[in-house]
């Protein structure tokens, strides 16, 4: 049943969401405070600047467009409506229905929904609150945004600064005192390791130094770049700035902090603040009208067994609902979308594509920024059109009536980025079977910015004339039809990821196979009694697994999958158990393996256990009067690089359950950094707040560890405590890789990162999308998460699956993909030997190349190998290519 | 199949230097299949010799084309038109095609563009293993289905020499032993009484010592 | 004149890192040509040396890294085919063009600009 919905906030969260919903038939109203789309990762904002370089997954990305541009031509339709500038003046709550005013610039509207959807992210900290940092009074004290401005902007190679520090938390984690909040916001650690790589790229000399209190650098990206700062020679001290100075006479900036026991005052050239993040007031006053209060805002909100329903109909989503980086933002968008999302009624779609023969061109004036009219009519003859914003609902509308009108099949898109808009383009084929294939001339971004005004016209008629003349080799997209889908879904790993994904496509009718290796199901979880972010687990684990026994899941264990044969839609596999192969077909398969524990160098007695040890049987800690935590036993160490993320979340968790139950006892945690990030900070306070110890050891320098007289002591480098003495230690196991990820990888044809963990694609940033089609991870086998985190990934990939689903059911048009010609195959089987996803077959009897258009990646590999090039990439067939290089090297266009 | 290899670019040079337009043709047969000579080979090459002539600021032309075999007169007769064009024929064939080619058109140069190497099989992507020796009068049952007269360096019958040692062969360490593999094979096919029969002098007649040979096979013929 | 140059982007990595390009205040003279492929396992030797012949004097590929390419083994095929086109061009002594391959993960602006530096 199709119902409406409210958005608030169109950042990268709110934008995904719409595009979910409206995909499965609901009814969006995307309401948005500002003028534009995008949120924090619009650069192009006039009042705040935003984040244009997005640090993820490793690398720097355009964070504005790989987020949002394309959300917003995907989310283009008549059944959303989008207001910007506008505000929600009310909003009640009546019997599961939620009433509201929105004043939009031109318009005002009463409108009644089924569903909210809080996106609105956060608004950050201002420093003059902290006016002990001089922040807006000394003009050498700056936010990391503006350092990044004026590093964009050159502004600071002309007046280099020798010494910049940087001072962390600046309003988080304000343990209640004063202004900020006492979360930690989660992503500014990552922030400035990422200002100091931009800062040292371009003055590689200026000394740094970072003051900080823990460095939360959870995610396996950012330690790449604490790596790189340490070999910068970047200095990390622990300490907490209670106030900048001024330099009378030169008005620098004056740190004093404490340095081996004593005070020392240091002066810098600039000071960097990393600013936290804070609720904006408006949506403050409308959480009250729906008696949501700020107290419950600061904490975590929903349960952890569904963390974006806070109770029915009203959900959060984003940074709003716990400050967090952009990847994990939008694997939070997905699992907040997955239940207004369906599997559709079984429809053929009759649609009848329109193959057109004509060429015509696609000109954008982005908003007036380039000078295309300065193009038309000088490189070809041919209809064209000239459009001037992203692909929404009245752009997209211009283009389809202008390749209608003038039976246009094939289309020069000249604007920007490719990767901006042909989703857009795209949709067009999915969406409405207009069977038109699209070149895009890059003129923006690889064009007017790069060559400049003056060379702008010469280039871009080049550019025009090359791809037309490479687009007259093309042939129009091949329609894809489907008819024999099976709607079952097999799952790889029945762990906490693997079951949770398996309810949540069980509960919307999927029929699900989980497909387990171990002799039980719930992975490293299953025997955990002591709740972990208030779950037991154990009894967690056992009620998904009898609800999928009574949905009738198929749910295997001793089970290991040995082969994948077939296409997307349509994969056999081959499951080995006791000896016996099982058949089994699939429509979509979630890799969902977990990670395996690594121990470090660490050995096992009766009196040193790791956390899965103590997790599993409570009584131990009955036995005990001391106990102590040692984090990153198994974990960023030679074995094992990157922080496993969930260690410190569980040794909090365990050390609050003693404290609570056993007030009496002594309990302590050895740590580098606690990993309490974003509301997880909430326990870290708990726990001080509960007298559990904390005892901070320098990153890699383990204390020792003495087993003296039936105790275990632990001597530690902080010159204030003695000696701590023990009954019980607990390691914190790490989280490696899967070493069946190798496997796995081999057989599905998916990539693995530098880690071992599974390689995502990295421009589908929605979270849990391999290049590959039809294949999907969940889970830690992507990388180190916490239980929440956990459970939020499997719900994002349920709603990519169900998604996927449902795109299987239209009929749909192949743009990128090779083809035989079969007069010319030798039936060598080179394509066979090279094609790295193993899609030619020469059938036995039949002496020539097939590939399947649907299982083809368009990768053009066979193509350019195949001997008597009887191969043709669609999109790229080789007459294409030389045809452009010849107009590209020509003289005039 | 025919395994070859193209020959060095410096001798192609040499022999196609004098003429100023040549027709490279292609081969779909083995030499596709071997990754040497088929549309994308030819193609390749003629663009090399292109380049080649222009940084010698010498005219030169090309045409390209590739046809299903050069071992059979159809096909052959079918580029008459484009050899007439040009002043001579690079084949991207085997030897038995470029043959082929200059017999259908005298008058015509026609020259190699490979080595013909030997008659194999494809080991894996990118390699090939010589396998037959052509040799008239197959002894593989008597062998179990190893050729001692091509993968035995000294072609015995008889063997194993002196010279094999842990499998390989004493002419280099690259090459197996063909004499250790046959009585593997035979092994394990459990008739190892094969190997101490001992081979009469093999009529190396039927082998090309006998002359150029030509096979004939009556019935399809009127 | 100012040699031609062409580059071949991957639509999935180099792309997007010549799309971040102009945000390090970086530009490009009009000898430099841009233009794409779906994957650079798309290049074949003909391609590079055809772009030579009709008069490009550098040719450059941009894939991805050993782990990082969007198709598994693209930039390593293309990687060889660009070693082969080197090769040919080597034995048949033309000294005017250059053809080269440069593996970088999405969005590594730095080694961009050092390698159009090499330009
Ligand atoms: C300085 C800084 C640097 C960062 N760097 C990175 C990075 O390098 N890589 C990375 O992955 N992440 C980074 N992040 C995190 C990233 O910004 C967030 O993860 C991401 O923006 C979250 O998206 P969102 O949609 O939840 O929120 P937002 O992007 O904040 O979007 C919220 C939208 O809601 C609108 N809104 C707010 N209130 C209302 C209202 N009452 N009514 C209507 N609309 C409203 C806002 O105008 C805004 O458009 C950084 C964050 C900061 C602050
Ligand atoms: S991420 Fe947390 S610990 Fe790091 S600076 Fe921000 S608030 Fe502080
Ligand atoms: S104990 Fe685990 S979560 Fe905590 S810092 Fe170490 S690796 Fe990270
Ligand atoms: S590579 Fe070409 S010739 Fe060989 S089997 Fe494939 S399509 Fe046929
Ligand atoms: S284009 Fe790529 S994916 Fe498709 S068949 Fe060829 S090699 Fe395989
Ligand atoms: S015995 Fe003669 S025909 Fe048989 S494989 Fe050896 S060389 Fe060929």
């Amino acid at each position: 049943m199709t119902k409406s919905y409210l958005v608030i906030g169109a950042g990268a969260v709110g934008l995904q969401i719409a595009q979910d919903l409206k995909e499965n038939g609901h009814e969006v109203w995307l309401v948005e405070e500002s003028t534009m789309p995008g949120g924090k990762f619009n650069s192009q904002k006039p009042l705040e600047p935003g984040i244009n370089l997005a640090y993820f997954s490793g690398t720097y990305h355009p964070g504005d467009y790989l987020f949002t541009s394309k959300a917003v031509s995907l989310m283009a339709s008549k059944r959303v409506k989008v207001l910007y500038g506008s505000k929600i003046s009310v909003i009640k709550e009546e019997e599961g229905k939620f009433y509201t005013e929105i004043i939009a610039p031109k318009e005002n509207y009463t409108k009644v929904f089924d569903g909210v959807y809080f996106t609105p992210g956060f608004i950050p900290f201002n420093p003059e609150e902290k006016a002990e940092y001089l922040y807006g009074i000394n003009n050498f004290v700056l936010t990391g945004l503006e350092l990044e401005n004026l590093l964009k902007t050159g502004e600071l190679k002309k007046n280099p600064p020798e010494k910049v520090a940087f001072i962390q938390c600046v309003g988080s984690r304000n343990n209640g005192i004063g202004p900020g909040k006492p979360y930690c916001s989660g992503f500014c650690c990552l922030y400035s390791l990422k200002e100091i790589d931009l800062l040292k790229k371009v003055l590689p000399d200026t000394i740094v130094k970072v003051f900080y209190l823990d460095l939360r650098l959870y995610n396996k990206g950012a330690e790449k770049l604490y790596q790189k700062a340490v070999e910068n020679n970047v200095s990390f001290i622990r300490n907490m700035i209670s106030a900048i100075k001024e330099e009378p006479k030169s008005y620098k900036p004056i740190i004093r902090y404490l340095n081996n026991g004593r005070f020392k005052d240091e002066l810098f050239d600039l000071v960097v603040l990393a600013q936290g993040a804070e609720l904006s007031p408006n949506i403050k006053t409308l959480l009250a009208r729906l008696n949501i209060t700020e107290n419950e805002l600061l904490e975590f909100y929903g349960t952890p067994e569904n963390p974006h329903q806070i109770r029915p109909g009203i959900y959060f989503a984003g940074s709003f609902l716990n400050p967090m980086d952009g990847a994990d933002s939008m694997v939070s968008a997905g699992a907040a979308a997955f239940p207004q999302i369906n599997l559709k009624e079984s429809v053929q779609s009759t649609m009848e594509i329109k193959y057109f023969t004509n060429t015509g061109i696609i000109f954008c004036n982005c908003r007036g920024s380039l000078p295309v009219d300065e193009l038309k009519g000088t490189v070809a003859d041919l209809p064209s059109i000239t459009i001037s914003d992203c692909l929404n609902e009245d752009e997209l509308g211009k283009v389809r009536s202008f390749l209608l009108d003038n039976q246009i099949g094939k289309a020069v898109f000249a604007g920007c980025s490719k990767i901006k808009i042909m989703p857009g383009l795209e949709k067009l084929a999915y969406e409405e079977s207009i069977g038109a294939r699209f070149e895009v001339v890059n003129l923006k971004e690889q064009g007017y910015s790069l060559y400049g005004k003056e060379k702008f016209k010469a280039i871009a008629q080049k550019l025009l004339a090359g791809a037309l003349a490479r687009l007259k080799f093309s042939t129009t997209p091949a329609l894809k039809v489907k008819n024999d889908i099976t709607f079952d879904v097999v799952i790889i790993g029945g762990g906490l990821a693997g079951l949770k994904a398996a309810e949540a496509l069980t509960e919307k009718g999927v029929s699900v196979t989980v497909v387990e290796k171990q002799d039980s199901f719930g992975g490293k979880h299953k025997n955990k009694v002591i709740p972990l972010e208030g779950i037991n687990l154990k009894e967690f684990i056992e009620k998904i697994v009898l609800k999928l026994e009574n949905r009738g899941a198929l749910l295997l264990k001793n089970a290991e999958i040995v082969e994948v044969s077939g296409a997307p839609g349509n994969y056999q596999l081959i499951i080995e158990r006791f000896g016996k192969r099982l058949n089994i077909n699939a429509a979509a398969v979630i890799l969902a393996t977990g990670t395996q524990n690594s121990y470090g160098h660490y050995r096992k007695t009766s009196q040193i256990i790791f956390q899965e040890d103590l997790f599993s049987s409570a009584d131990l800690l009955s036995q005990c009067d001391s106990i102590g935590f040692l984090q990153c036993a198994g974990s960023r160490n030679d074995l094992n690089p990157i922080c496993s993320r969930n260690c410190c979340v569980s040794s909090l968790d365990a050390a609050i359950y003693v404290k609570e139950k056993f007030p009496e006892k002594d309990v302590f945690i050895f740590h580098q950094d606690i990993m309490a990030y974003g509301k997880y900070e909430y326990k870290y306070l708990k726990a001080r707040e509960l007298g559990i110890k904390f005892v901070v050891y320098n990153r890699g320098q383990y204390p020792e560890i003495k087993s003296i007289g039936g105790k275990i002591q632990v001597v530690t480098n902080e010159n204030y405590l003695d000696d701590v003495v023990l009954d019980l230690l607990v390691l914190a196991e790490g989280a490696v890789p899967n070493k069946e990820n190798e496997k796995l990888a081999e057989l599905f044809r998916v990539g693995l990162d530098e880690f071992g963990f599974l390689r995502e694609s990295h421009q589908d940033i929605s979270g849990g999308y391999f290049p590959k089609w039809g294949v999907f991870v969940a889970g830690e086998a992507q990388g180190p998460k916490t239980v929440r985190e956990i459970l939020s990934s499997a719900q994002n990939t349920a709603k990519n699956v169900l998604t996927y689903l449902n795109q299987l059911q239209n009929s749909q048009l192949k743009v990128n993909y090779s083809e035989v010609i079969e007069e010319k195959c030798a039936a060598c089987l080179t394509c066979v030997r090279v094609c790295p996803y193993s899609v030619p077959v020469v059938i036995n009897g039949k002496n020539v190349a097939y590939i399947d258009p649907i299982s083809c990646q368009g990768c053009g590999i066979c193509a350019s190998e195949c001997p008597n090039k009887a191969i043709v990439q669609n999109n790229r067939p080789h007459q294409g290519v030389l045809a452009e290089i010849r107009v590209l090297a020509g003289e005039g266009k | 199949m025919i395994v070859a290899e193209r020959k060095p670019i410096e001798e192609i040079i040499k022999m196609v230097e004098k003429h100023e337009s040549i027709l490279v043709l292609g081969c779909g047969g083995c030499v596709t299949v071997c990754l040497a000579g088929g549309e994308k080979e030819a193609e390749q090459l003629a663009t090399t010799l292109r380049l080649y002539f222009q940084k010698e600021n010498k005219p030169f032309k090309t045409i390209t084309t590739t046809i299903t075999r050069q071992c059979d007169p159809e096909y052959v007769k079918s580029v008459a038109e484009e050899v007439a064009k040009v002043d001579a024929v690079l084949s991207t064939a085997c030897g038995v095609g470029v043959q082929f080619m200059a017999e259908n058109y005298p008058g015509k140069w026609v020259y190699p563009a490979l080595n013909t190497k030997f008659a194999g099989a494809n080991l894996e992507l990118g390699v090939w293993g010589e396998r037959c020796g052509l040799c008239g009068e197959c002894i593989l049952h008597l062998t179990g289905g190893v050729c001692p007269v091509i993968r035995c360096s000294k072609s015995l019958l008889n063997g194993p020499c002196g010279g094999s040692q842990n499998g390989k062969c004493e002419v280099s360490s690259e090459i197996d032993c063909a004499w250790q593999l046959i009585y593997d094979r035979l092994k394990s096919l459990n008739s190892l009484d094969l190997i101490l029969k001992i081979q009469p002098p093999k009529d190396w007649s039927k082998a090309r010592d006998g002359g150029p040979r030509k096979v004939v096979k009556e019935e399809v013929r009127l | 004149m100012a040699a031609k140059v062409l580059i071949y982007q991957c639509s999935y990595c180099s792309y997007l890192t010549f799309d971040l390009l102009s945000q390090y205040k970086v530009s490009l003279q009009d000898n430099i040509f841009l233009t794409d492929l779906p994957c650079t396992g798309t290049i074949s030797v003909n391609m590079l040396l055809e772009a030579v012949e009709n008069g490009f004097e550098k040719v450059l590929v941009l894939g991805g890294t050993g782990n990082d390419c969007r198709f598994l083994k693209g930039s390593q095929r293309a990687q060889k085919r660009v070693e082969e086109a080197v090769k040919i061009l080597r034995e048949i002594g033309y000294d005017k063009a250059s053809i080269a391959f440069y593996g970088l993960k999405p969005g590594d602006v730095d080694s961009l600009k050092n390698i159009l530096n090499t330009i």
